[in-house]
């Protein structure tokens, strides 16, 4: 035997039983070549270390931890057994919701089941006008007494138009104060 | 909480001592047929002939004590819940272990998508270098104690650097003393498969812990 061909076989020399030819073969080897002999050794020695590290010991909430585990599946599998009761009920009201909503959609249904309600019918008047802007005209400002109605119309109309057009330190301009002074007179 | 679970749902006539002293003499496909018609005592004595060697299996695995913690409950709860799908004419130590390997399969598979530098690990040499000095047995000189803890360490460590599909099968034989016929099943590989991750990984194993043993 030679030594690739003993550690390609190693697994089925060393777990082969002791009468086996594969297991003479390989101590015959072993007995010829101290390196195989050392390879052996160490897989040997190595196994025995790992196998005399002390075993993990169960933590001591492990039991109430699996208890609580196996309590939620238990009561998962009772709920899965009363599942087809609520199926039936859930079915039964899906139907049922159904069927209302088939009966309030059928124009023909509802027609029939509609009151006949007479209501007076609602006269809406026309909206008041809106007052006039606080803008007084320009006639009455300079105090220029106006003729016609319609000039009167076609000022207040060029003086809202002014009043928009105008800045604001002029819109909320004071009225002019007629004032008596020595120095000018006031016609 | 152990004592409750025994108790919990025990046969009527039986008490919790008797029930164990019964349990004890039956075989595991037995306890499960017990569990199937309804005695969930039966489980109790499932989970506590299960529940150390699962962990270390695991625990050798995955490598992480907490998530080994969580694997094996997950296991115990999926026997639980599946336990009627199990083939009574096979063994339930392989269905069992299978479950167990599949679960640290997938946790490895998770771990290597998403890799993280494991807390565990850290926390493991951090508690290896700020143990307050203390004498086990004054029989043993401190530096034996040192070398042998350290080299059960580092083999241990040497575990964990084979590759996945090698370590699995590794702990399953060298710790687990499965047969090859029973790794094939529970790994669900071929027998020469087997064999072949098995030899790979002890030879992966001696030259890794060589050095350390010369």
């Amino acid at each position: 035997m030679k030594c690739s061909e003993f550690v390609e076989n190693f697994s089925e020399f060393q777990d082969a039983p002791d009468d086996s030819s594969i297991k003479k073969k390989g101590e015959k080897h072993l007995l010829e070549c101290e390196k195989c002999t050392h390879y052996s050794l160490v897989v040997v020695t190595g196994v025995r270390i790992l196998q005399e590290i002390p075993p993990v010991e169960l933590p001591e909430n492990f039991w109430a931890s699996l208890e609580h585990r196996i309590f939620h599946v238990r009561h998962g599998k009772i709920l899965k057994d009363s599942r087809p009761i609520s199926s039936i009920t859930s079915f039964a009201v899906a139907c049922a919701f159904v069927l209302l909503v088939v009966l309030f959609e059928n124009s023909s249904i509802v027609g029939n089941l509609k009151p006949d309600v007479n209501l007076p019918a609602i006269v809406v008047s026309r909206p008041s006008m809106q007052q006039s802007r606080t803008p007084r005209s320009l006639s009455t400002i300079l105090g220029q007494p106006s003729n016609s109605r319609f000039v009167n119309r076609f000022w207040e109309d060029i003086n809202d138009l002014i009043y928009e057009y105008s800045t604001m330190s002029e819109r909320y301009r004071t009225s002019p104060v007629l004032r008596q002074t020595d120095l000018v007179e006031y016609k | 909480m152990k004592k409750k679970l025994l108790d919990s749902s025990g046969s009527p006539g039986m008490t919790a001592s008797e029930q164990r002293k019964t349990l004890c003499k039956l075989e595991d496909k037995n306890i499960v047929q017990l569990f199937l018609d309804g005695h969930e005592y039966a489980f109790a004595e499932l989970v506590d002939r299960y529940d150390t060697r699962l962990l270390n299996f695991v625990y050798r695995t995955v490598g992480d004590l907490e998530r080994g913690q969580d694997l094996v409950q997950e296991t115990f709860v999926r026997v639980y819940r599946h336990a009627h799908r199990f083939d009574q004419t096979k063994k339930f130590s392989t269905w069992i272990y299978t479950i167990a390997g599949n679960l640290a399969k997938n946790e490895l598979r998770n771990r290597s998508r998403s890799p993280l530098v494991l807390f565990q690990t850290i926390k493991k040499n951090w508690e290896a270098d700020h143990r307050p000095l203390e004498w086990e047995d004054s029989s043993f000189k401190p530096d034996d104690l040192y070398r042998k803890r350290h080299l059960k360490a580092l083999v241990e460590e040497a575990v964990n650097e084979l590759p996945e599909h090698h370590r699995l099968v590794f702990v399953l034989r060298e710790l687990e003393g499965k047969s090859y016929e029973d790794i094939a099943e529970i790994t669900g590989c071929r027998l020469g498969t087997v064999k072949s991750r098995l030899n790979r990984a002890r030879t992966k194993f001696a030259s890794l812990i060589a050095p350390l043993l010369n």
